[in-house]
C-alpha cells in the first residue's frame, strides 16, 4: 500500500502543480467578487481594494499546500484576505501616529484652531447642528454630512476612528493588533473628532 | 481647589479618552468638576458620542456586493501564471 501511494504522489505532482493555478484561477471567478465586496466595505478603497485581493489570491496559491481542504475554499480566502485587511490597518496606524507626517501637522493646527491660548474653546456659542441631539443620527442630511466628512478625514486617521466597529476589538486590543501605544491611539482620535466637529459644523446647512 | 481645574482643551482630551478607557480617580473628579461648570465642553461630551454613534452606523451597514472587474480578474489570473 506504502509503495503505491508514494508512486501515484509522484506520477500526481506535475499535474497536481497545473492544476493549482486552475484551481485558484477558478477561485478568483467564484470568489473574487464577494472577496473584494468585503475588502472595499472594510478600506473604502477600490484601487486598494483590487491589490488586497490579488494578494490575497497569490498567498492562496503560495500556501495552497498547506490548505488541506480542512475549510471550505472560501473560508481559508476570506482568513487569508481579513489577514492583508489588518496588515494595511496596521501600516496605516504606524502612519497616522508618525509625529512628522503632514496629517499630524494638520491635526496640531486643528486643536491650535479650536482652543485659544488659555486653553479655552474660541467658539463658545454651541453650534446648531447639535440642538436636536436626540433626533440627529436619523437625520438624513446630518447623515450624509457625517459620509462627506468621514471622507474629508486623512485615511489613516479614519481607520483609527473607525478601528474598534471595523477590527471589532475593545481599545486595548486595537492597540496590541496595531502595535500602536494607548495614548497615541487616544490623541489620533481626539484629533479626528475635533476634526469631524469642524467639518459638521462647518457644513451643515438646512435646505 | 486648584487641583480641581481642567482648561477646556484638556477637558475635551479626557472626554474623548473617557470613551475609549477608564480615567484615574483625579481625572474623573476633575471632568466631573468642569463638566458641571462648562456649557461648551458638557455640549463636546454629546457631540462626541453623537459621532461616534453616527460613525457605528455608518460602519456597520451590510457590505454592497460588488464587482470584481474582469480586468482585475485577469490580471490576477495573468500573475498566478506567471508565479
Amino acid at each position: 500500500m506504502k509503495s503505491e501511494r508514494n508512486t501515484s504522489s509522484i506520477e500526481n505532482s506535475p499535474t497536481s502543480q497545473s492544476t493549482k493555478g486552475d484551481i485558484i484561477a477558478e477561485w478568483v471567478n467564484l470568489h473574487g467578487d464577494e472577496l473584494y465586496s468585503w475588502a472595499c466595505h472594510k478600506t473604502k478603497d477600490e484601487a486598494l481594494s483590487q491589490d488586497i485581493v490579488q494578494d490575497t489570491f497569490l498567498s492562496a496559491f503560495q500556501a495552497y499546500d498547506t490548505f488541506q481542504g480542512n475549510s471550505q475554499p472560501k473560508t481559508w480566502l476570506f482568513s487569508i484576505l481579513n489577514n492583508k485587511i489588518i496588515d494595511y490597518y496596521r501600516k496605516s496606524a504606524r502612519s497616522a501616529v508618525r509625529l512628522d507626517s503632514d496629517d499630524e501637522k494638520h491635526a496640531a493646527e486643528i486643536s491650535e484652531a479650536a482652543f485659544d491660548d488659555t486653553g479655552m474653546w474660541k467658539e463658545k456659542n454651541i453650534h446648531s447642528v447639535w440642538n436636536d441631539d436626540a433626533n440627529l443620527l436619523d437625520d438624513t442630511d446630518f447623515q450624509s454630512l457625517m459620509t462627506k466628512c468621514m471622507d474629508d478625514l486623512p485615511v489613516t486617521w479614519r481607520l483609527m476612528l473607525s478601528a474598534k466597529y471595523l477590527l471589532e476589538k475593545d481599545s486595548k486590543e486595537i492597540c496590541q493588533e496595531l502595535d500602536i501605544t494607548p495614548s497615541n491611539y487616544w490623541q489620533v482620535l481626539h484629533r479626528a473628532k475635533l476634526m469631524m466637529k469642524k467639518c459638521i459644523e462647518l457644513h451643515w446647512f438646512r435646505k | 481647589m486648584m487641583w480641581l481645574m481642567l482648561s477646556c482643551k484638556k477637558a475635551a482630551v479626557l472626554i474623548d479618552r473617557k470613551t475609549l478607557t477608564r480615567l484615574s480617580v483625579l481625572e474623573h473628579w476633575q471632568l466631573s468638576f468642569h463638566l458641571r461648570m462648562c456649557k461648551v465642553c458638557s455640549a463636546y461630551e454629546k457631540q462626541s458620542r453623537a459621532i461616534d454613534l453616527a460613525n457605528q452606523k455608518f460602519n456597520l451597514v451590510e457590505p454592497t456586493a460588488k464587482h470584481l472587474p474582469e480586468s482585475a480578474k485577469s490580471k490576477i489570473i495573468k500573475a498566478l501564471n506567471e508565479e
